[in-house]
């Protein structure tokens, strides 16, 4: 059973998922679960509003294209401000982490 | 970001888009999809300013509200324009006269060199040798000299005209920091005398009278029987240093007599310097003042300085003041004018405040209802207030924007008023709007809108809450209504009643006996042709007496100098004492009594026996008489003029005339005759004089003909030019009458808007009076009694500020007490007279209405 995401990490696998390249909503949550082996999963009503404001804020940009399947779908990319934010959230997530486990694996 | 902003103005492309997208998502995944309408709404509040957005909101709502009453919004708006509209306008004028700095390079940098004469109350000038010396002055990166704007004949392809011309130091527009417009400015050498005549002209008379071509440079024109090159125009928002007049063509020193340059006596020069970068003011006045000291201690040692001169001469200092906003003798007159004009225009705008405060009130109440429903169905007190807040912003910054246009075209009306009352001396100001007034007028929109909105929204609030629990609120509303009014009565009091204090100053001060018949005396200034020898100005004067009074029309003609300004001189009346005491001095023709129509009390008139070799003879006025002969004849008694080889013996006295304006004392005068040998310089005006029996006549192209040296300086009636010279009283006069009028004006519909609202909630009370047998004529006069205790209480507590405001003007008044019963007791009458007249009508009209109807309705 997929976890959904942990509070706060949602803008971190977004931003991870657009570095690959452009992706639409529907097609980022495949792909985070695709990717963490189905250990992982955004909620779409947690998705949207957090793209739109990832757009405001200027770290995504969108642009409407045809999917796959010949629709009409609102592909997301990675501005440069983007691929900043991105570089420093997946640096201090490392560090909270490091410090979380150190933390439990005191005896 | 501005995509954030932008979506504002898109909600419904938001919309669809937003739409589109989920809908896309739901069609390629098969599982449950949650709140589709919540996901939609949280995406959109990410995707816009969601506080901004309810701003909107509230602005298309309240421009709703304000479409449905359009009478209402119509009256508020308008009264709001005006109020603010006057403010905006008189601050221009202030802008313009005591704020804008010069359109110069770094205009902080300059500091006028003033030398304050406590006397007279003006700045004093300075000498060539003075501006020579300060030149040196180590503090200054440069000078700005200048003789002042004058009015100048010139004349270009053989057409005469009258323009504005300003002598200045070659340095001027070099200082100033200037770019020329066309051609170039002067160069270092072009002031010595001998140098080629150049001259700059304004880029508003390159406009006006070469229409911009390009070709201007290089054309000459005749001043002065010279010719003059054009070499440059000045740029175009320049118009000079001095603060309300517009410079048409500025020359340099190259023509100025060698007696002006060399006579350290001869004061006519203003003074702007530029202090070098890092000068503070203060040691620059250090090093200026010590330059004077040491200039006037090394002059006034020469033996031919009396003590009592010397001493007056070396009492002089100098200061420095800020120069940015450049020479201005309209900052000493106008400023407090100008600032009692504000707060006036600012009680009207305060009126115009309750007024609308009113309107707001009435509306508010028929509100009552729809603000109970949104507070009942959860709506936040905050959130209803932020909305009735709003509306009374959209309706001060509608007011506000038109306040503007009012302003714009007020400010250059207000110029043309001062412009005629001032007569020849018109006004020249820069009135375009810059931030300050924009600043200005949005800073008073935003605290008018508070104002007047604040209370009425608190109100509102208050009424829709009580109003769950019982049905009626009148009284409490009623009440608020009533202390507006209150409050409007009282400043329009404080306004009528001033406008009755000028009013009567303007009517005392033409009442004043000048001595003199104005109507029907016609003024001509004299002008000589620059170079006339003083020997040639007797020939000249008799040519004039001569022909003069020949011209269809003239029925007596006589000259004197100075006839407007004046002249004093120490004289020596020795059966007075040994003394010398201060007379003022004319030099008259022979007619120059009979002319004037000043009634000659003892002795005899000059007559054309008193001429050069003839005794000196002396005409004085009542004034010297009663100041120097009391109880004696003082005929056939002396005065030692300075100068003078022989005394002069006394062989008339005359009427005492108010030449000089009503408002100075009249001075102790002495006229001696035209040709017994000029002495008093040639500064002060020579005047013609002629008794008309029609209308004016046209010397300006007769005077050359006359004689070759004479020239024309403008005309006009005595009357016109005393008139002019009351030009402030006259503008105080008419705009305080206009802004009482205005303010009573916007009381009375305050009052009207006020009782129309009360009788419509009493149309049930005044039903069932009317049912129960009560007389219409008897309710008229209960409502009118009740409205009547409220306009009483506004005049009283009116009549006492008006007492206080009132000693503040005391300067500018004449023949009229600050206090003056008459004008309280007649502002007060017109006051209640106009409040009776408004509330009469409407409680009237209710009063007649069918009872049974009145009933019905409820």
């Amino acid at each position: 059973m997929p976890r959904d995401t942990l509070h706060g990490t949602l803008d971190l696998l977004v931003l991870k998922t657009l570095a690959r390249g452009p992706e639409h909503g529907y097609g980022i949550t495949c792909q985070v679960l695709n990717l963490s082996n189905e250990q992982l999963r955004v909620e779409e009503g947690s998705l949207y509003p957090a793209l739109r404001r990832m757009e405001a804020e200027g770290l995504i940009r969108a642009e409407w294209k045809m999917s796959e399947n010949s629709r009409r779908a609102r592909y997301y990319s990675l501005t440069a401000a983007g691929h900043k934010r991105l570089a420093k959230e997946v640096a201090s997530w490392r560090d909270h982490a490091a410090a979380v486990a150190e933390f439990l694996s005191l005896t | 970001m501005l995509q954030r902003f932008l979506n504002l103005f898109r909600s419904r492309l938001l919309d669809e888009d937003i739409r589109e997208e989920l809908d896309f998502h739901r069609s390629q995944s098969s599982g449950a999809f949650g709140n589709v309408t919540r996901i939609h709404e949280e995406a959109r509040e990410a995707s816009t300013y969601v506080w901004l957005e309810t701003i909107l909101q509230d602005v298309r709502y309240g421009l709703r509200q304000l479409g449905k009453s359009p009478l209402i919004s119509a009256a508020a708006v308008l009264s709001l324009a005006l109020g603010i509209g006057a403010n905006t306008a008189i601050f221009s004028l202030i802008n313009a006269v005591l704020i804008r700095s010069l359109p110069v390079s770094h205009p902080e940098e300059l500091s006028l060199v003033v030398k304050p004469n406590r006397k007279r109350g003006s700045r004093g000038a300075f000498s060539h040798p003075f501006v020579k010396v300060l030149s040196g002055a180590r503090s200054f990166s440069g000078l700005i000299v200048t003789a002042g704007p004058g009015r100048i004949n010139l004349s270009i392809d053989g057409v005469d005209q009258r323009v504005t011309g300003e002598t200045v130091s070659v340095d001027y527009f070099r200082v100033l920091g200037l770019t020329p417009a066309a051609g170039r400015f002067f160069v270092q050498g072009e002031d010595v005398p001998g140098a080629p005549d150049h001259a700059v002209i304004s880029y508003g008379y390159w406009q006006r009278r070469f229409g911009l071509d390009a070709g201007v440079v290089g054309k000459t024109f005749d001043k002065d029987g010279y010719s003059y090159t054009i070499i440059g125009v000045a740029p175009q928002e320049f118009f000079g240093v001095s603060a309300g007049s517009s410079v048409d063509v500025w020359t340099t020193f190259s023509r100025t007599s060698a007696r002006s340059l060399n006579s350290p006596g001869m004061n006519y020069l203003q003074v702007i310097g530029r202090r070098k970068a890092g000068v503070q003011p203060v040691p620059a006045q250090a090093e200026a003042e010590a330059l004077f000291r040491g200039h006037v201690d090394q002059f006034t040692s020469e033996s031919t300085w009396t003590p009592r001169e010397r001493e007056m001469v070396r009492a002089g200092y100098i200061v420095l003041e800020p120069g940015s906003t450049g020479l201005s003798s309209l900052r000493l007159q106008y400023s407090r004018p100008l600032q009692l004009l504000l707060a006036i225009a600012a009680l009207v705008l305060l009126i115009a405040c309750a007024n609308v405060a009113n309107l707001l009130l009435a509306r508010g109440a028929a509100r009552a209802r729809e603000i109970g429903m949104r507070l009942a169905i959860g709506a936040s007190r905050t959130r209803v207030m932020r909305q009735l807040i709003t509306e009374s912003m959209l309706l001060a910054s509608i007011g506000g924007v038109l306040a503007i246009c009012f302003a714009y075209g007020g400010a250059s009306i207000l110029v043309t008023i001062i412009s005629s009352a001032r007569g020849s001396n018109p006004l020249a100001l820069n009135l375009q709007p810059d931030w300050r007034v924009f600043v200005f007028a949005a800073g008073a929109t935003f605290l008018v809108g508070l104002l007047f909105g604040i209370l009425p929204a608190m109100r509102s609030i208050a009424a829709a809450v009580s109003s769950e629990r019982s049905t009626s609120t009148q009284p409490f509303r009623a009440r608020s209504g009533k202390l507006l009014i209150a409050i409007q009565v009282m400043l329009t009091m404080v306004l009528v009643f001033g406008a009755g204090l000028f009013l009567r100053t303007l009517v005392n001060l033409h009442g004043v006996p000048l001595g003199f018949r104005t109507e029907s005396l016609y003024l001509t200034e004299i002008e000589f042709q620059p170079g006339t020898a003083a020997g040639v100005k007797p020939e000249v004067y008799a040519a004039l007496l001569d022909q003069a009074p020949r011209t269809p029309g003239v029925e007596a003609a006589a000259i004197c100098q100075p006839f407007t300004g004046g002249w004093t001189n120490d004289v020596l009346i020795p059966s007075y004492s040994t003394e010398k005491v201060e007379v003022h001095r004319y030099q008259t023709s022979a007619e120059f009594f009979r002319t004037m129509g000043i009634t000659v009390l003892a002795g005899r008139e000059f007559s054309s026996g008193d001429r050069a070799g003839a005794p000196r003879v002396v005409v004085v006025n009542q004034t010297l008489a009663r100041k120097y002969f009391a109880g004696r004849d003082p005929i056939g008694q002396v005065i030692q003029f300075p100068r003078h080889d022989t005394p002069s013996q006394i062989v008339g006295v005359v009427a005492d005339v108010r030449v000089q304006g009503v408002r100075v004392e009249i001075p102790a005068a002495a006229y001696s005759p035209t040709f017994q040998g000029l002495d008093i310089p040639i500064f002060g005006a020579h005047t013609l004089l002629v008794r008309l029996r029609g209308p004016a006549p046209d010397w300006s192209s007769r005077f050359k003909e006359i004689h070759p040296s004479l020239r024309y300086g403008g005309g006009q009636f005595a009357s016109e030019q005393l008139r002019n010279r009351l030009w402030q009283e006259r503008t105080l006069a008419l705009l305080s009458s206009f802004f009482g009028g205005l303010a009573l004006l916007l009381a009375a519909i305050g009052l009207f808007g006020n009782i129309s609202y009360v009788m419509a909630r009493r149309r049930t009370e005044i039903g069932v009076r009317l049912a129960l047998g009560a007389q219409p004529r008897r309710l008229v006069s209960l409502v009118l009694r009740e409205y009547l205790v409220l306009v009483a209480v506004g005049v009283v507590v009116g009549i006492g500020a008006s007492l206080a405001a009132s000693q503040l003007v005391r300067q500018f008044l004449f023949g009229v007490e600050p206090n003056d019963f008459l004008t309280i007791a007649l502002a007060a009458g017109v006051l209640i007279g106009v409040s009776l007249a408004t509330v009469f009508f409407p409680a009237r009209r209710a009063s007649l209405g069918d009872p049974m109807l009145a009933l019905r309705s409820e």
